[in-house]
């Protein structure tokens, strides 16, 4: 069938991508001297993880969340404690941490998920500022704001000393790997047509004898799934860090990576998380004006690329390339 | 093989179906005519288990129907076009008529594709295409040829004729008698455009208020004085009757 082999063509082109992925993780790891650009490629490595589970809840879905960074927190907060007063090794506190933050999700998404559009989005941010207080008040646990979570140790596998920005920048690439390999799984797959048959119409969906709520409450663990797993990597690598980076304000930004990006294709959030990651160092001599750029970036890129900045491009090089081969 | 007794339905305090019963039998089409919100489509919605009863009883081949959910109910072989069509935008026609098939085997998925190509030839021409860049018309096809992709016994269709026009009626109503013909589906339809609906339907039922008000053959029901009134209401009074003749020719 035509429609069906163009797909395949397509998933094939997309596994070409995380090959090309992996290659330039190995490389960039190997080649890039300053730390400083390190640390900027990991940050957004890691807040790639967590905007592809965005990418799955409102590019494929349909479900806004304004509250992700709740999950990224939980991951933050339960690898920190694990490491430091559980002792557990790092690979299984990661994998704990993204399966608590994982039940997290799953547990409020049923009542969350009764709700669509804006009061979803409404009551996705309130869940997220009732986090942000929790995270900042729970002191005994966090730390609060201040001192908040002091010297993790540094990640480590099977006894190797994994914690240097550099052997970071390989952990988080593998990672980021693989999670946007199981996306794309997820987007050619038979669920993933389901989850965007659903961002279509409810109802039409519902009439077709498919779990509406089943799918939706899968899509919103998952999200918070990946942000937990960012969380963890985050909280690793940053080793200390407060309450403050769990704010609406990330939240917010993980959903602009997806919208700046694309919300058609996992490949934005990428794209997505490297622009909203870096953008803030050019922007440092009007930290005031950040959120007044943001709302501007954020409203031109829905109004004159409602696809996303990321396929604009895309768009825009292929059309380009196409022009050049045709002559 | 659909049998409605004594239902009721309301939406808070408003009360959409007052003691409603209807029968369907297999190989019939059916029609539900009445004016705006009077009920049509909470009608079907509660065959379809969209929208919950207050009271009364829906058998389906001598089997209770209602309290299922609504995904129970499709794989009961009760299928719904809802109202709008809602066919799924950024879908391709293929990837929409897959998810009317998301109930059944795999094996027979292919068959029946092509006879839902058979059926409308337009689909397959666009199969590639996004549903969303659709004209309604073809948006039309296409979810009736989603709902047939879950084998439907009884399809049950709300306002097909919305929005479209008059050619495309015509096209999608003679559609819906090849259906019957050739798959041999029971049809329970719900229209605004009574004239169309009548001239296919073998009965009709007629709806005010919640209420079935009159039923019979539907050459019966189109011959009958009466029944203007009764889904035309205020807009008959308005316009001449020589202008109301010649739009409603226009419509079949």
């Amino acid at each position: 069938m035509m429609a069906r082999s163009f797909l395949a063509r397509r998933y094939r082109s997309d596994l070409m991508g995380v090959a090309l992925l992996a290659v330039a993780v190995v490389i960039g790891g190997s080649t890039i001297v300053k730390s400083y650009h390190l640390t900027m490629l990991i940050y957004s490595g890691i807040y790639a993880i967590a905007a592809l589970g965005m990418f799955v809840l409102f590019g494929i879905a349909g479900q806004i969340s304004i509250g992700q960074a709740a999950f990224f927190g939980v991951g933050a907060y339960a690898s920190a404690l694990a490491a430091t007063h559980a002792g557990i090794p790092p690979v299984l506190a990661v994998a704990g941490s993204t399966a608590m933050a994982a039940a997290f999700g799953w547990l409020v998404s049923r009542p969350l998920l009764r709700l669509t559009t804006n009061y979803l989005a409404m009551a996705t941010l309130a869940f997220g500022v009732i986090c942000f207080i929790l995270f900042a008040q729970l002191r005994s646990l966090t730390g609060g704001i201040d001192p908040g979570i002091v010297a993790t140790p540094g990640f480590s596998v099977a006894g190797f000393d994994l914690s240097s920005a550099r052997a970071m920048f390989f952990v988080v690439g593998a990672a980021l790997c693989g999670t946007i390999l199981l996306v794309l799984n997820l987007v050619h797959s038979r669920v993933g047509r389901a989850l965007r048959a659903l961002k279509g119409s409810e109802v039409a969906t519902a009439g077709l004898g498919i779990d509406v709520v089943r799918y939706k409450v899968a899509a919103f663990t998952l999200a918070a799934g990946l942000a937990g797993l960012a969380g963890a990597l985050f909280a690793y690598f940053q080793s200390a860090f407060n309450a403050s980076v769990f704010s609406v304000g990330l939240s917010i930004e993980l959903l602009l990576m997806v919208i700046v990006g694309s919300v058609s294709s996992p490949w934005g959030a990428l794209f997505g998380a490297l622009f909203v990651t870096i953008l803030p160092t050019f922007l440092e001599d009007f930290e005031q004006y950040k959120l007044l750029i943001y709302g501007v970036i954020l409203t031109v890129v829905m109004i004159y690329m409602p696809d996303g900045f990321g396929s604009t491009v895309v768009q825009l090089g292929r059309r380009l390339t196409r022009r050049t081969a045709t002559p | 093989m659909l049998a409605l007794r004594d239902v009721s339905a309301r939406y808070g305090a408003i009360r959409a179906l007052e003691g409603v019963s209807l029968d369907v039998a297999p190989g019939e089409i059916v029609c539900l005519i009445g004016a705006n919100g009077a009920g049509k489509s909470t009608a079907l919605n509660v065959v379809s288990n969209v929208v919950a009863a207050r009271g009364g009883e829906v058998t389906f081949e001598g089997e209770r129907l209602l309290a299922r959910s609504a995904s129970a109910t499709v794989r009961r072989g009760v299928i719904q076009v809802p109202e709008g069509r809602l066919v799924f935008p950024d879908l391709t026609v293929l990837e929409n008529l897959e998810m009317g098939a998301y109930t059944q085997a795999q094996a027979r998925f292919a068959p029946t594709l092509e006879a839902v190509f058979a059926l409308f030839p337009r689909l397959a021409e666009r199969r590639k295409q996004l549903a969303g860049l659709m004209s309604g018309g073809e948006q039309q096809m296409l979810a009736i040829g989603r709902a047939l992709m879950a084998h439907p016994k009884l399809l049950l269709l709300d306002e097909p004729s919305m929005g479209l026009a008059p050619l495309v009626i015509a096209d999608i109503f003679r559609a819906l008698q090849r259906l019957r013909a050739e798959l041999g589906c029971t049809i329970l339809l719900v229209e605004q455009n009574a004239r169309a609906a009548l001239a296919l339907a073998d009965r009709g039922y007629v709806l005010a208020n919640g209420r079935i008000t009159k039923s019979g053959p539907a050459a019966e029901l189109m011959r009958d004085s009466t029944i203007q009134e009764a889904f035309l209401g205020k807009r008959r009074a308005k316009a001449s009757p020589d202008q109301m003749r010649s739009s409603e020719r226009v419509m079949l």
